[in-house]
Formats: structure tokens, sequence, C-alpha cells
């Protein structure tokens, strides 16, 4: 029952962005939108269809067995907040520093999940810190967000002061 | 002939240079690592790693992926065997012989074996892949924008159809990657389609942000959903005096031939995959034992067949992707994926222009598979299966800040790292209601191909829709596109046909 009310939700929020998607392409040339047009034709007709199979059962067998003990989340509770913490990590990353957020992160999401050992949980937070500067860091040299200390620094520097790199 | 083979020898001495060599030797030790961690899989691995080679040549970043390929497959036997967990979906049947040797007390010549099938299965398969891809591209030569639309669709609607377990959720899937490719500028015409005026969007959606937020994220929450705090306890690496592969190897080369023999073939095959040609190889072993009784309770034999057979299709999976550019599995998509990044467009353009890259690709698949000989023995198996302490609570948040550094590294904008959120999100859901991922991926990759030559072929030919079908050719490909589609039908036919002849004689 779990699974069909999610299915017939997952598919009229598909027809719903089907629709949505259509109406965008409306204004375009007719050379422009004949093939997205195609395919979104494709999608809502498919859809519509895993929509009836789903009222009559048949998604649900297609899945076999596996289907009768099917929750869509293990622990509902851990998903969500699981998400949210890397919804507020992605918040706080620019503002922080790339290894200050990811380090306190790691800890939080960690201790969120009832991982109770600080002292691997920290000694891994720092080897992945430490390996993430080498490899990204240094050795690749990709853009990562600066630390709010090291920002914090180079303000405080009054103005006409060379730094010397 | 000579011709056709000359570039692949040409392209060896670039593949020995010491940069691409570190990248296999980092790519197998980091696919082992992946693979021998349950719940990670080569496809996260290299999903997480594309946008983090962007950077790299080429050659080093293929090498890395190749590497991840080959390792992952022979690390998902490391749990498989000690813990009866499988690594990899294809090692389950790894798990059938392996686990009951463990127990035994002969996990240590159980790794072996896995190790040895697995280099052996894999060197088989990528030496098919030199043999096979340059004669194909030949073929190719003859197919014009509409076989080039037909192809795109005969590989969407094999991986949307066959690849799930419900088609009708394979081809919504296969809509949904053909419309995120969609958006952005219409080459053709300069139009905006789908951006609602975004200016992030203009240029489209990077393909690496859709990888990484489909493949990467889900698996990651759910890590932190199980919150398993508890590492995994391994038993010991022991093995009898009797269990010397040396004094074996010759019971084991009739079981390694016919498994790579049947894992090359199901690879080339569309939307099969290594659990199909580990399944079969396992059932033919035993089919043609002399004691298939002793199958399923610890014969060397099972775990020589479902390895070597799981490590054949790897390779085997890359010959349509680089010839036509349709891939033959989920993780074959992704590497395809990651030789779009790189600028190298799939078919005979990327034999023609970049022969040491592609060949250099092939000689790679085969040197990862040789490197499992050295770098998968006793002890660094051993060291590898120290990793499955890590416990996942404390794997899942690093998996997720590594995702952050390779889509921030794309622009420095926190627009794409919120679109993959997004994109994370919409994969967990789609995930939890069954729809097969690989065909969003291949709707994105061949979703430009498809267009692209449909608007040609009509504008060629004045706008005439009888033109996609001008030629023999095309009509072959057309009509087994549409055999393909009309598969689940036929099986349903099928079905309701067998329960109206069974009622009567139930009668």
């Amino acid at each position: 029952m779990r699974y069909k009310i999610t299915e017939l939700v997952v598919g009229t929020l598909l027809l719903l962005a089907t629709l949505f998607a259509w109406q965008n392409l409306s204004g375009l040339p007719e050379d422009a939108k004949l093939f997205p047009e195609m395919v979104l034709t494709v999608m809502a007709v498919a859809t519509v269809i895993m929509m009836i199979r789903s009222l009559t059962g048949a998604s649900q067998r297609a899945q076999g067995a596996e289907i009768e003990t099917w929750h869509f989340s293990i622990n509902p509770k851990r998903m969500v907040g699981g998400l949210a913490l890397f919804a507020g990590y992605l918040l706080i990353v620019e503002t922080l520093g790339y290894y200050t957020a990811s380090a306190l992160f790691i800890i939080v999401a960690a201790a969120f999940a009832e991982y109770r050992s600080w002292r691997a949980l920290l000694a891994a937070t720092l080897a992945f810190c430490i390996f993430v500067y080498a490899v990204f860091g240094l050795l690749f040299n990709r853009p990562l967000p600066e630390e709010f200390f090291q920002s914090a620094t180079v303000m405080s520097v009054p103005a006409g002061d060379v730094i010397h790199a | 002939m000579l011709d056709l083979f000359l570039p692949i020898l040409h392209a060896l001495p670039v593949v020995l240079e010491w940069p691409n060599i570190l990248g296999m030797v980092v790519g197998v030790l980091t696919g082992m690592i992946v693979g021998s961690l349950p719940g990670l899989t080569a496809t996260l691995a290299i999903a997480v790693l594309i946008p983090l080679t962007f950077s790299l040549q080429p050659l080093v970043a293929l090498g890395l992926m190749a590497g991840i390929y080959n390792g992952a497959m022979y690390g998902g036997a490391i749990p498989a065997i000690l813990l009866n967990i499988p690594g990899t979906p294809p090692s389950i049947v790894t798990t059938f012989d392996g686990y009951p040797m463990a127990q035994e007390g002969r996990a240590g010549y159980a790794l072996k074996i896995a190790c040895w099938s697995s280099a052996i299965g894999g060197a088989f398969s990528a030496v098919s892949l030199m043999l096979f891809a340059p004669p194909l591209v030949k073929v190719t030569l003859l197919f014009g924008p509409a076989e080039y639309f037909w192809v795109a669709i005969f590989g969407m609607s094999t991986i949307a159809i066959l690849l799930g377990k419900d088609p009708v959720k394979g081809i919504i899937a296969g809509c949904i990657g053909l419309i995120l490719g969609s958006v952005g500028s219409d080459v053709m015409t300069g139009h905006q389609r789908l951006t609602w005026d975004q200016k992030y969007l203009i240029d489209g959606i990077n393909l690496l942000i859709i990888l990484t937020g489909l493949y990467a994220i889900p698996p990651a929450i759910r890590m932190i959903e199980k919150g398993v705090v508890r590492g995994y306890q391994l038993s010991d690496f022991k093995s009898r005096p009797e269990d010397s592969l040396s004094r074996n190897f010759w019971s084991f080369v009739p079981t390694w031939l016919r498994s790579s023999a049947i894992g090359i073939w199901v690879g080339i095959l569309p939307a099969t995959g290594g659990s199909m040609a580990a399944f079969i190889a396992y059932n033919e072993t035993k089919r043609v034992s002399k004691e298939p009784e002793s199958f399923g309770k610890g014969n060397p034999l099972g775990i020589a067949a479902a390895e070597c057979g799981n490590n054949a299709d790897n390779a085997a999976a890359m010959i349509p992707a680089l010839v036509l550019g349709v891939p033959g599995s989920g993780v074959s998509a992704v590497i395809l994926a990651g030789l779009l990044v790189h600028g190298l467009q799939p078919g005979p353009q990327l034999f023609r222009d970049t022969p040491d890259i592609v060949f250099g690709f092939m000689w790679q698949m085969l040197l990862t598979s040789l490197l499992l000989f050295t770098l998968g023995g006793n002890v660094a198996t051993r060291v590898f299966a120290q990793v499955m302490r890590l416990p996942q609570p404390v794997l899942a948040p690093m998996i997720l800040c590594l995702t952050f550094v390779g889509i921030y590294a794309l622009s420095s904008s926190m627009f794409n790292v919120w679109l993959m959120f997004g994109l994370g999100i919409f994969g967990y859901l789609l995930n939890r209601l069954h729809f097969p991922l690989a065909p969003i991926v291949l709707g994105l990759i061949l979703g430009d191909m498809a267009e692209h030559n449909l608007r040609l072929t009509l504008l060629i030919n004045q706008g005439d829709w009888w033109s996609l079908l001008h030629n023999p050719l095309s009509m072959l490909l057309a009509g087994l596109s549409l055999l393909i589609m009309s598969l689940p039908l036929i099986g349903m036919l099928r079905r309701k046909l067998a329960g109206t002849a069974e009622t009567p004689a139930a009668h």
C-alpha cells in the first residue's frame, strides 16, 4: 500500500513536471522544441501507464517478493536528518571554509548516526582533511572555499601594508 | 588488417609513461578498497572521481577509471568470502562457495583464487576489446545521420527496457535523462530551452553534476540511515598445506577459459552486466562438473567461475560504448560519461583523432587486470580488508564532502552544488521506487546524438519522416529497437498464453 501511494505521488509529480516543461517550451520555434516535446510526450504516456500499473498492482508484482517488506526509508528520522545536515553543511561551507565545515560536518553527522567512538572519529576526520588538502589542495590545486580564519587574517592587515607571499 | 592493429602497439609506450602507470596503480588500489566496502560500488567511485580528474591528462584519468573498474570487481570478493556479504552486486555468486571455504579455514586460498580469476578474466576481456573494437569501427563508417539516430534509440531502449525489473520505469528514467540533457541553449537555433531564465543553466547542466547527484548522494544518505556503527570483524586468512594455487593451476584453466568466453559475450550484449556473467559462468561450470553437488559447499571452481566471468564482462562492455557510444552496462555508461567530460566523443572519430587515448585505454584495461596479480596478494588483501572496519556513519559524510570538492571546482559556483544536492534527493526517491538510474545517464549521453541526427536527417530530406527508414541498415536498426521495445509485451502475451494453456489442464 505504501509503495502504491509513493508511486502515485511520484507519478503525479512527474506529470506536473512534464506539464511545466511543456509550458516552458511553448514559445520556441518548431525545430528547437521538436525533440524535447517528443520526449515529454513519451514520458507523460509512460508515467500514466506506471500509475495505472500501480493501481492494478502490476507495478508491485514486477518487483517480486522484495515489495512485501518495502519501506521508503529504514529510518525516516535519520534520512531527513542526514539530508538536513548536508544542506546545513552546504549553507556554512563558504562562510567557514571547506576544511572547518567538513570537519564539523563529519563529526556531527557521525554523532547523529550514533557513532560514539570520539577518539577514532577525530582521528578519521583529521586524516580525511589532511588527505583532501594533500591531494586536492596541493597536488591538483582545486579551488575550495577559503577558511574563515584565513580571510579574517587578510582583512585585519592594515591598509597600505604589503603582504609578502 | 595490420593497419587496424598497428595503432594499438603505437599506444603502448604512451601508456607506460610514469604518470599513467601511477594513475593505474592508484585506481586499482582505490577500486579494491571501494569494492571491499559493502554498499559502495565502482559506479559510485567513478562518479565521485570524474569531477576530481578534470585537470588531469585524459590517459591518467582513464587509467584511474580503468583501475577502479577492475579493482572494485575483485574487491567485491573480499567481503563476499570473509563475511558472506557481497561487496559489489556480481560478487553475490562468489559468496556461494567463497564463504563456505572461509568457514572451513581456507579463506586465504579462496581469496587467492578470486584474485587470479579476476585478473585472468579481466585480461581476456581487455584482449577482446582490442581485437573486436577496431574492426567494428570500420562498420560504423557506413552509418549516416538516420542510422546514428536509430543507434541512439536502440541503445536507449535496450538499457531502459532490459535493465530494471519494470520496463515502464526504465523508459521514464531514460526520458528524464533526455530532458535533463535538453536544458540550455539549443545548438542549432541558439534558443534557450528549459532554463527558466537562469543564467547558470544557459550552458546546460554539466553531466558531472547529474552523475554525482544521482550516484553518490543516495548511497551516502542510506549509510547514515542504516547507521552501522560497528566495523566488520574478519575471519582469519588461513590456508591448508594442500591449498597451493601453483600446484592446482591446471585444474582451473578450463573454468577460466569457459568463464572468460561467457563474460565477454555477456559484456558485449547491452544491459546485461557482471552479475549475469557471473551467474551464467557459475551455472555452466557446475553443469559440466563431475561433482555438481559440491558446488555451494566450498568448491574452488565455483569462485573461479564467478570471479572470472564477472571480470571478463568489464572491458567487453566497453566495446559497444567506444564504437557506437552505446554502453553495455551502468558502469560503462559512467566511464563513457568520463570520456565525454575529457572531450572525447565515442565513435569512429575517437579512433581516428585520438588513437593513442582510445587504444591506451584498452591497454589500461589489460594492465590494470594484470596489476591485480601484484596488488591483490594475500598481504595487500589483508590490508584492504581492514577498510571494512571503517564504520559507515564516518564514511558517509566523507563521501558527501568529496562530492563537494568535485562539483565546486567546476566553476566555484554554489548553484551547481545545490543542483547536485537536489538531484541527489531526486535520485534517492527514484532509487527507492526501483527506477533504474543508468537510463538517465544514457539519456544524457545519447540525447544529443539522437536529437542532432534526427534534425539533420529531417533537414537534409526537407522534413520527410520516412527518410529515417531510407535504407536497409536504418530499417534493421529501427526493427531491432522496435523488437526490444516490444519484448515486455511479448513476455506478457507468452505468460497469458501459458496461463490459459495451464488452466484447462488443471481442470
